[in-house]
Order: structure tokens, then C-alpha cells, then sequence
């Protein structure tokens, strides 16, 4: 019994190194582009910035509206700032890339501003300050087709409203 | 020999015939019932002398469009291979002949 | 049971006919080519060409006309008009009594003549059908209307002959509502657009001030529905084709859209998005009385009802992806359907009621496909870089979509067009319009 449970976590070990292993290969050559890490773009070119210091946007993988470490990093300054300018509202838009049937991107893209929204509120940010709007695949930020175009506009963007 | 029958060959050359020159019309169902039957009188060179739509009522028959259409293209196929590359010999075998149009692996495929 | 009545006659006929020494002959195959048509220009005569310019500044109306009805059957795929160069026989006599031999000669199996006059602001024309090889008449029509409506006599034309010699009803006399875009990418402007369904008579029913998607027709009325981001808040609007008239659908505290008409044109059914979930709705039009039909954390849209009103397809990515599920109207009995490799989204119930056409996104691939109600005998019509969003001809033979091609790494290149394909996945053709073109959907027959 024993053995075959230790044996059984063994092979659970080899099996999650060997995971590990085939994700740091492929991080390592997105990353020469150092734009992306799977798919989820870490760049900065399209951010603005809603004050010093504070990113207006996060991005996501495809087909996802999970926040990365990075994203809760970015989401947590857009906290800080909003608890210091208590008088000021937000808009949460959320967008996603053209490779997706329009109407499941619409709903895609709600998913992935409310995904926002909600970690602001977790930090203390009152739900009646921040509205979403999904734009869907409508509002791309780049307009090429390809992987990192399409990674820049997996997005959800945090606007002032007022 | 069977003075009843075609051969094979006989009967494919005449098959392929007609083949060519039905023009399925596409649009009808294939779960309706849809066979056309067709009695021909030939004349020894193979052209048409008669031809009878063995359920000709049906043809006028109200809620029968359908039946209609594929009876029709029937009539155009058989005007279209007129007249018929018959066998050679036997004329009494195939002086007279029925055929069953039957589009239902057309439609149905 | 009848079925099997019907065989029992047939075996008993074959021993009959077997007694007689009667040959028989099974024809289980034809072809599939164009049927070759000639159609005759309609003659006019003299006074009717003064009136015709007078009133539509057109010379020869009734010559207009038959090239509209020319080109739908081209478009159709399913007949091959013939050269005009090659008729031997003048369009007024021709209607009167056609030389089938004439005909005959330049293989037409059938023939299209008629005439047309104007006068009193009436546009009176009648037709006729011939079938060259039996060498009779198939139909003869006649009817009035007013002279700006001659492109639709000629769609009236085309439905009555389609009818006639395929077995089924046409769908030419009927409008394409779309989103007409242009600009950049980053900034398009969308507008409303409708046109006959041939490209002809396009009008634009939005400005472009705001972002408009997804238009839908009313399959009884001149009714579209759609969505509009009016005052940045996306919401179901329903607008009146003619009096041009739009009103928001239901109160919803959030985004609505995806909306669609129930086949009896009754009731609106759409998605509804709140705190990241989107569920399916359904309001009826006439009580306004709002239904929840799912009630599930995962994605739910795009549904469609079947024609007889008594199930809902719909996508939804509850398995973790986006797939085709079925569902009884209320909602329950939640069956998923496509069990393909990749996603599948945007099912839309055939009119015939037999199949779900859909859009399947599979290794970066968009395919247009259709599948039985039961999710069985996928066929795939059309694979490219990107398409979606197919909606079905009133008679359920063919289906148009958009398409958009892929722009290089500095964002030319983009295009967004309509195109159109047979069920058969024959027949593919681009569907001209103004404009760029995207998310297209198809009126019923305007008239019958």
C-alpha cells in the first residue's frame, strides 16, 4: 500500500516536473520577445497610465478572464490610486481578440472587465464607483493578425468616467 | 437466351444514357415518396413512339407539386436522349420498356 | 406503416410487370448540372418604352427585368442561363408562341417570355414558362404593380420559376440586413444597412454615430432587432424597417445582446450579462414579460429557436469550452450537441426545422458547417482564416455569412465581406455590397 502511494507521488512528481519543464521552454522562447509569457502579453506598449505608476490595463489569455500574478499587481495600484482620489469613478472595459465568433466575445469580454472589477472591490473599491462596459472584439488596440497583436488586445482597460 | 431480359451491358449502356441526361432537381426532399414511373414504345431505331407517366393522375393532383417537378424532368430527360442507343438486336425485348426514376440516393446523399 | 404499404405495392407491380415480360429499368442517378434556360428579354412595345422612361428613366424596362431574373438563376447555381446573342426567335413573338425547335437547338430544356407595359403610373407584366422539350406550357402569371417596384417583379419571376422547376420554394424576392463597416480597425464605423438580397437598392438605417451589431429580421414583419452601444450602453433595440421608429427591449441592468425573433415572430430571445455571466432571456413582445431560460455561471449566447418554436440551440462554454447545446424552450433538458474537435459557436436552426448551422473554430481555422439537431452528420461546407455567423434563405438551401481577411503585421489587408454558400457546400459566391460587410441575415419571402 504504502509503497505504491509513494511510488504513485513519485510518478505525480516526474510527470509535474516534466509540465514544468515544457512550460519553461516555451517561456523562455516567447520570451526572446520578451512580450509575451504564454499568451498573455507583458509588454508595454499600448499601456497608458491612469497616474505614475499606475497601468491602466491587464491582459489575458485566450479564451480566459483569469488575472495573472501580474494583472493583481497592476489591479492592486488601480486600488491604491482610486482609495487616494476617492471622487473619481471608473469605467472597466473588457475586450477580447478577433479570433472568436463576435457574440461569445461580447460576453467574453464582460467576463473579463467584471473579472477586473471584482479584485478592485476585493481591495476596498466601492461596486457603485466602477461600471463595465464589454466592447468585445470591437475595439482591438492593434490591428495586425498575429499572436502578439492579438495578445495586446485580450484586455480589460480601466478609464476614468468622471 | 432470356427473351424477357436485357443483358447487363445492354441494360448499362441504356442506364448511362439517361443518366446524362436527367437533370435531378435538386431542391425536392428525399423523404417524400418520389418515383416516377415511365412506360416507353420505341421504335426499332430507338426513337420515342410513345410515352406513358404510369401515375399521370398524381401529376395534377393538388398538394402533388413536388410529384410534379420530378415527373417533368422526367419527360425532359427521356425527350433529351431521344432517340435511345438501343441493342443492336432483339427489338421484341425492348420495344417496350418501363423505367423507375428514383432520385432518393441523389437527394438523400 | 405507410412506408411500408408503398414497398408492398411496388414489389407486387415489379412481379406483375415480370408476368407481361416487361422490361424494367431502375434510374437511380442523373446529373447535377444548371439546367440551361433562355430567358427572353420581355417585350415592351413602343408607347409602354415612352412611359418607361417618363416614369423610372429607364429605356427598356421589361429588358431590365429579365436580366434580374437572369442573374438570380445564375446566382442560384442551379441553372445556367443562356447567351441572349444566340436567341433565333424576337422577345413578342417569341411570348406568344415560341418555335420550340428554335430553342431546342440552342439547348434550353426551358423558356422564360413575357410582356410588359407601363401606363397610367401601373407596370403590368405577365409571363410565361415553356418547356422546350415537351414543347408546352408549364405557367403563365400575370400582375400590376407600381413602376419603381420592377426589380422585385423580376424577384417574383425568378421565385415562381425556381419553384417550378426545382420543387421548392425560391428566396429572391427577399432583403439582406447586415452591418455596413468602414474605417480602421481600431476605429470602425458601423452602420445598419439593408439591401435585396441581389446587393441592389442598399440603404443605410443608422448613421454610424454609434456602434450597431448583430441586426436580425422578424420572420412575419418588417422588424429587425439588434444591438446598439447608443449612450455607450450596449442594449437589444428593435426597430421598424418602415416607419423607422426603435425602442429599447425590456429594462435590463446590464448589457443585453445576441438577440433573435422566435420563429412566430412573438418573442425576442438573447443573452443577458451581469457580473461576468451571461445567461439566455426571452421577452414576449406583446406583454413584455421577461423569461430567464438558463441559469448556469458559464457563458450562454447566441440561441436560436427551431422553426416550430419548441427548442432552443444555443452555444455556451459550461464544458470548459464553447460548444452547441440544445434545450427544450422553458429551458430544461440541457443537451449538448457538438462533440467535434475545436469550439463551436453561432448555431442557427434551419427553416426546414433538420438542421443547426454553426461556426467551428478549430487549429486556427473558421469552418461554416451544418449538423443534424442531434449534433450527427457534421458536414463542414467552408473552411478560411476567419468566418461566422451563418443565416439561413428562407427556403433553407443556402446560407450567407461574413468573412474577414487577415491583415499584416501593420494592420492592412483587413477586409470584411459577405459571402454565400450552398447547403451542399457548393455554389460559394460573394455577395457584393457598398461597403465592407459583416454579420448578415436573411428575410423571409416578401411576398408568396
Amino acid at each position: 500500500m504504502n509503497f505504491s502511494k509513494s511510488f504513485r507521488n513519485t510518478f505525480l512528481v516526474i510527470l509535474l516536473s516534466l509540465i514544468v519543464s515544457a512550460c519553461a521552454t516555451k517561456k523562455t522562447t516567447t520570451k526572446v520577445e520578451g512580450q509575451m509569457q504564454g499568451d498573455v502579453y507583458t509588454g508595454t506598449d499600448t499601456v497608458k497610465y491612469l497616474a505614475d505608476g499606475v497601468p491602466d490595463r491587464v491582459f489575458f489569455a485566450t479564451n480566459e478572464s483569469i488575472l495573472t500574478t501580474k494583472s493583481r499587481d497592476t489591479l492592486r495600484k488601480q486600488a491604491n490610486w482610486l482609495r487616494e482620489n476617492s471622487s473619481i469613478n471608473v469605467v472597466v472595459e473588457g475586450h477580447a481578440d478577433e479570433r472568436g465568433t463576435r457574440e461569445y466575445n461580447l460576453a467574453l469580454g464582460e467576463r473579463r472587465a467584471n473579472a477586473a472589477k471584482d479584485y478592485l472591490i476585493t481591495y476596498g473599491i466601492s461596486a457603485d464607483r466602477i461600471s463595465v462596459i464589454s466592447y468585445g472584439k470591437e475595439r482591438p488596440v492593434d490591428s495586425g493578425s498575429n499572436p502578439l497583436s492579438w495578445s495586446k488586445n485580450r484586455r480589460s482597460v480601466t478609464v476614468k468616467a468622471n | 437466351m432470356d427473351y424477357s431480359k436485357l443483358t447487363l451491358s445492354e441494360e448499362d449502356a441504356l442506364k448511362a444514357q439517361i443518366f446524362t441526361c436527367w437533370s435531378v432537381p435538386i431542391g425536392l426532399p428525399f423523404s417524400e415518396d418520389l418515383l416516377v414511373r415511365v412506360k416507353l414504345q420505341l421504335k426499332p431505331d430507338g426513337s420515342i413512339e410513345n410515352l406513358e407517366m404510369l401515375d399521370h393522375v398524381k401529376m395534377n393532383t393538388p398538394g402533388k407539386e413536388k410529384f410534379r417537378t420530378l415527373a417533368d424532368s422526367v419527360r425532359r430527360a427521356i425527350q433529351l436522349c431521344n432517340p435511345l442507343k438501343v441493342p443492336t438486336s432483339g427489338y421484341e425485348r425492348w420495344k417496350n420498356m418501363i423505367l423507375n426514376f428514383d432520385a432518393r440516393d441523389m437527394l438523400g446523399g | 406503416m405507410i412506408r411500408i404499404i408503398n414497398l408492398f405495392f411496388i414489389i407486387s407491380f415489379l412481379f406483375s410487370a415480370k408476368a407481361y415480360s416487361l422490361i424494367e429499368i431502375d434510374i437511380t442517378r442523373g446529373n447535377l448540372d444548371p439546367l440551361p434556360i433562355a430567358v427572353s428579354p420581355l417585350f415592351q412595345d413602343d408607347n409602354s418604352k415612352r412611359n418607361s422612361i417618363n416614369e423610372l428613366k429607364i429605356e427598356n424596362v421589361g429588358s431590365e427585368i429579365s436580366l434580374v431574373v437572369e442573374n438570380n438563376l445564375k446566382i442560384s447555381g442551379l441553372f445556367n442561363p443562356l447567351s441572349k446573342e444566340a436567341f433565333l426567335q424576337k422577345p413578342d413573338i417569341a411570348h406568344l408562341k415560341p418555335r420550340f425547335e428554335d430553342w431546342a437547338l440552342i439547348k434550353a430544356q426551358a423558356l422564360i417570355t413575357g410582356k410588359v407595359t407601363i401606363e397610367d403610373k401601373k407596370l403590368k407584366v405577365e409571363f410565361r414558362l415553356w418547356d422546350i422539350l415537351a414543347g408546352r406550357e408549364m405557367m403563365a402569371l400575370a400582375f400590376t404593380t407600381v413602376p419603381s417596384n420592377w426589380r422585385r417583379v423580376g424577384h417574383i419571376i425568378s421565385d415562381k420559376v425556381y419553384e417550378r422547376l426545382t420543387g421548392e420554394k425560391g428566396y429572391f424576392d427577399t432583403r439582406i440586413i447586415y452591418v455596413s463597416e468602414e474605417g480602421p480597425k481600431t476605429a470602425r464605423v458601423k452602420k445598419l444597412a439593408i439591401m435585396d438580397q441581389d446587393g441592389f437598392n442598399t440603404k443605410y438605417l443608422t448613421l454610424g454615430n454609434e456602434l450597431v451589431l448583430t441586426p436580425r429580421f422578424n420572420p412575419t414583419s418588417q422588424m429587425v432587432t439588434y444591438l446598439s452601444y447608443f449612450k455607450n450602453l450596449p442594449r437589444v433595440y428593435l426597430l421598424d424597417i418602415e416607419t423607422g421608429t426603435q425602442e429599447v427591449v425590456g429594462d435590463f441592468p446590464g448589457m443585453t445582446f445576441a438577440p433573435r425573433f422566435s420563429p412566430d415572430g412573438k418573442k425576442i430571445i438573447m443573452s443577458f450579462a451581469k457580473d461576468g455571466n451571461s445567461d439566455i432571456y426571452t421577452m414576449d413582445l406583446e406583454n413584455r414579460i421577461v423569461e430567464r431560460i438558463t441559469n448556469h455561471p458559464s457563458i450562454d449566447t447566441s440561441p436560436s429557436y427551431s422553426p416550430d418554436n419548441r427548442f432552443i440551440t444555443f452555444n455556451s462554454d459550461r464544458s470548459g469550452f464553447q460548444q452547441i447545446y440544445v434545450m427544450k424552450s422553458d429551458g430544461s433538458n440541457v443537451k449538448r450537441i457538438s462533440f467535434g474537435k475545436g469550439l463551436y459557436g453561432t448555431p442557427v436552426w434551419s427553416p426546414r426545422g433538420d438542421l443547426i448551422a454553426f461556426t467551428k473554430l478549430h487549429k486556427g481555422k473558421f469552418y461554416i458547417g451544418v449538423m443534424r439537431t442531434d449534433g450527427s452528420g457534421e458536414r463542414l461546407l467552408t473552411e478560411n482564416y476567419y468566418q461566422e455567423a451563418p443565416s439561413w434563405s428562407p427556403n433553407g438551401r443556402v446560407l450567407i455569412f461574413y468573412r474577414e481577411t487577415k491583415s499584416n503585421d501593420k494592420g492592412e489587408g483587413f477586409s470584411a465581406k459577405l459571402w454565400s454558400i450552398d447547403l451542399t457546400g457548393y455554389n460559394e459566391r460573394q455577395v457584393q455590397t457598398e461597403t465592407d460587410a459583416s454579420d448578415p441575415s436573411w428575410s423571409s419571402l416578401l411576398s408568396n
